[in-house]
C-alpha cells in the first residue's frame, strides 16, 4: 500500500478481556478464524499502520445474521434441494451459534480503518 | 522434494460454499438479507458504502480487495467510486463469481481477479492506494 493509503477491515472477533473459558466458548461459537491473540485493531497497529477509526458493528451484525437465518429458513425447501440436508442444517446451526455468541457478549464484529503513514 | 499443490480442506470447503452462493437460491438469500445479490459474508450494501467513504478512493486509485470472495465489497466500491480493483482469494469458485459480477457491473476494463494467498501476495510495495478486507474466513 502506498504511503497515505488506507485499509478498511471488517471482521468477526472475540470480545475483549474474556476469561480463558469464555475465549474457548467464543471460539467454538464463532467462525473458524476467531481466536487471534489480540483485537483486530491491535494486530493492524502491530503491522505498522496508524489506526484511524474503530467501530463496534455488533448490533448490526446480529441483525444481519438473524436476517440471513430467517431468509434461509423461509426458503428452506429450495435451499435443501440445492445444498443438501446436511449443509443446510450446518449453515443454519452456524448462524444460531453466532447469534448465541453475540447474545452472550462473546463475539463482536468490528470495523477498523487504518492508514499507512 | 515435491510440492503439494492441491487445495487445502479449508479451501475446498469454501469452494463448495461459493458454488452455493452462485446458485439463484443463494443469490436470493444475499439479496434479501444483505441488500444485493452480489454480496457474501455479513457486509450489507450500506456497510459497503460506508467502507467506500472511509477509504476515500476515486478515479485513478487502485483498490485491493483481499480475500474478496465473490468480489464483495470491492466491486461495489469500484462501481460507486470509479477506482480500479484487484480481487484476490484462493477458492476458484469465488473468483469465477467475482469475475461474473465484475462483468455484470461493466468493470472489466478497470477490475481483475487473481488467485493469491493473502500471506504471499504477488505485488510489490506501494502498488495500491487502499485495501479492503471483509469477513475473511467467515
Amino acid at each position: 500500500m502506498k504511503p497515505g493509503g488506507r485499509l478498511a477491515l471488517l471482521t468477526i472477533e472475540t470480545a475483549p478481556d474474556l476469561s480463558q473459558r469464555d475465549q474457548t466458548q467464543a471460539a467454538s461459537l464463532g467462525p473458524s478464524a476467531v481466536g487471534a491473540d489480540a483485537p483486530a485493531h491491535e494486530l493492524v497497529r502491530r503491522a505498522g499502520l496508524q489506526v484511524r477509526h474503530v467501530e463496534d458493528l455488533t448490533a448490526a451484525f446480529a441483525t444481519t445474521c438473524a436476517a440471513i437465518w430467517e431468509v434461509r429458513r423461509s426458503a428452506e425447501r429450495e435451499l435443501r434441494a440445492v445444498e443438501g440436508d446436511e449443509v443446510y442444517d450446518i449453515e443454519q446451526a452456524k448462524k444460531e451459534h453466532m447469534l448465541e455468541g453475540i447474545r452472550l457478549g462473546l463475539l463482536r464484529r468490528s470495523l477498523v480503518v487504518a492508514e499507512r503513514v | 522434494m515435491t510440492q503439494d499443490n492441491r487445495p487445502s480442506a479449508s479451501t475446498r470447503s469454501f469452494e463448495e460454499k461459493y458454488v452455493r452462493f452462485r446458485s439463484p437460491e443463494g443469490r436470493a438469500v444475499a439479496r434479501a438479507a444483505l441488500g444485493t445479490d452480489l454480496a457474501n459474508g455479513y457486509t450489507t450494501k450500506d456497510q459497503a458504502a460506508a467502507l467506500a467513504g472511509h477509504l476515500g478512493v476515486g478515479t485513478g486509485d487502485r483498490l485491493l480487495d483481499l480475500g474478496a470472495g465473490r468480489g464483495w465489497p470491492g466491486s461495489f466500491i469500484a462501481e460507486t467510486t470509479g477506482c480500479g480493483l484487484v480481487c484476490t482469494d484462493l477458492p476458484m469458485e469465488a473468483l469465477l463469481s467475482a469475475q461474473e459480477n465484475i462483468g455484470a457491473l461493466e468493470l472489466d476494463a478497470s477490475a481483475t481477479v487473481l488467485v493469491a494467498d493473502g500471506r504471499m501476495l504477488p505485488f510489490g510495495d506501494g502498488v495500491f492506494d487502499a485495501v479492503c478486507h471483509a469477513d475473511v474466513l467467515c
